[in-house]
């Protein structure tokens, strides 16, 4: 998709003029004596009309209604979609796919491998935090199981004492979504015990995974830094990658495949 | 106000698009910008006025870009994009991040970023009059600026 600016230099009507233009939003004036210049010069006329046929191509390529999502969950004020009644009580689910594995460890910028360590076996130490996930109308997802579009997960949590948390993902197109708080202004509190989140998050059709990441702590932190460094993770190794955070905060993963088909 | 952000960017997403396009020369940083300037219309539609959003949305995405281009210091292709990375290095002189500077000209009709303005009209095209309606300032006030931008970027007399 080839944008169709010029140089401003070169031209009469500089691109600034003539999207204002396009878009209607010059003073009648300016907007009629702009609309003749456009009649008389061959041009301009064409490259109005390339102007017009890039918006199309843009938004042919990036959808409104799909661009409009990852802006709003870049901006952290579109929660998780909430089922109408509560996630156990979904519509039915297409038993697809999904795998889920996980990882419960303190965050350790040292340690390179504590991911992986974490896929392998699960819990690494005594009293680590858990993240569990469910999915409607079949239980909890263990290795091996794979999920697809619309499914709708449900999650529990176990903080083991940490006062402190968040819950947020990427999926497999490289958006980040935040759902506990539901805003980034939101609170950070967490319960004690098998704590269940009060949501359901159906899944769209972004491909490969969905990772689930809990991040805990001991004292309130900063959740725009925590936003902040998934969207880095996003544009990298989002399925395995690590999530650089604060030393002092811990993360809990929890990788969701979809169906690949 | 409310935003409804999948109508304003249905509207004037391929706009900003194509500004991001052509400060960044690079199709993915632009999409990144694209969207981060609609991000701060969302956390800012509180404050949101009635300017006309075109305009409005043009110099959120200028800022966003320069903003980018400065954190990045991204080397120069071409003269536009030299130009342009020049006045993303200037200090803008309050001490304000720019972003913050630029929202709170347009939500809250304080200063408007020098930068900003030097792109508009160093690059853009836009005369003096121009930038001063653009930004709701003096042509004299925008000279001023302007000229103490140069004094830091000697070299843009030149382009």
């Amino acid at each position: 998709m080839t944008s169709p600016d010029k140089s401003n230099t070169q031209v009469s009507v500089p691109d600034w003029l003539l999207e204002r233009y396009a878009l209607n939003e010059l003073p009648a004036e300016r907007l009629e004596a702009l609309r003749l210049q456009i009649e008389a010069d061959p041009e301009l006329a064409a490259r109005l009309r390339d102007l017009r046929n890039h918006n199309r191509a843009v938004l042919m390529q990036h959808p409104p209604r799909v661009v409009a999502r990852q802006i709003e969950r870049r901006a952290g004020v579109v929660p998780a979609r909430k089922a109408r009644s509560g996630w156990w009580m979904a519509a039915p689910v297409v038993a697809m796919a999904a795998v889920a594995l996980f990882f419960v460890g303190p965050h350790n910028g040292s340690d390179p491998d504590v991911l992986a360590k974490g896929r392998a076996g699960g819990t690494v130490y005594e009293d680590a935090p858990e993240l569990r996930i469910f999915r409607a109308d079949d239980g909890e997802l263990v290795p091996g199981d794979v999920a697809g579009a619309g499914d709708v997960l449900g999650f529990r949590y176990h903080a083991q004492g940490r006062d402190f948390g968040a819950l947020l993902s990427i999926d497999g197109a490289g958006v980040v979504t935040l759902h506990m708080p539901e805003t980034v202004g939101g609170p950070l509190d967490l319960d004690d015990g098998l704590v269940t989140v009060n949501l359901g998050y159906e899944l769209d059709d972004a491909p490969g995974f969905e990772r689930f990441f809990l991040v805990l702590s001991e004292s309130p932190f900063d959740l725009d830094a925590v936003l902040s460094a998934a969207r880095q993770l996003a544009d990298g190794d989002a399925e395995t990658g690590r999530l650089e955070l604060d030393t002092q905060l811990e993360v809990v993963d929890f990788v969701v495949d979809k169906d690949r088909r | 106000m409310s935003v409804d952000v999948e109508a304003l960017y249905t509207k004037y997403g391929p706009m900003v698009l194509r500004r991001c396009t052509r400060l960044l020369k690079d199709e993915e940083q632009a999409m990144e910008a694209m969207q981060d300037t609609f991000v701060k219309v969302i956390r800012y539609q509180h404050r949101l006025n009635d300017e006309a959003p075109s305009s409005l949305l043009y110099r959120m995405a200028t800022n966003t870009c320069l903003n980018k281009i400065r954190s990045k210091g991204r080397r120069p292709e071409d003269a536009d994009s030299e130009l342009v990375a020049r006045i993303a290095a200037v200090p803008d002189g309050t001490g304000q991040p720019m972003a913050r500077i630029l929202l709170d000209r347009i939500f809250a009709r304080e200063q408007e970023s020098t930068r900003t303005m030097a792109v508009l009209h160093l690059l853009d095209g836009m005369t003096l009059q121009e930038v001063a309606d653009e930004v709701g300032m003096s042509v004299s006030g925008v000279r001023k600026r302007l000229r103490t931008l140069k004094k830091h970027v000697a070299e843009l007399e030149g382009v």
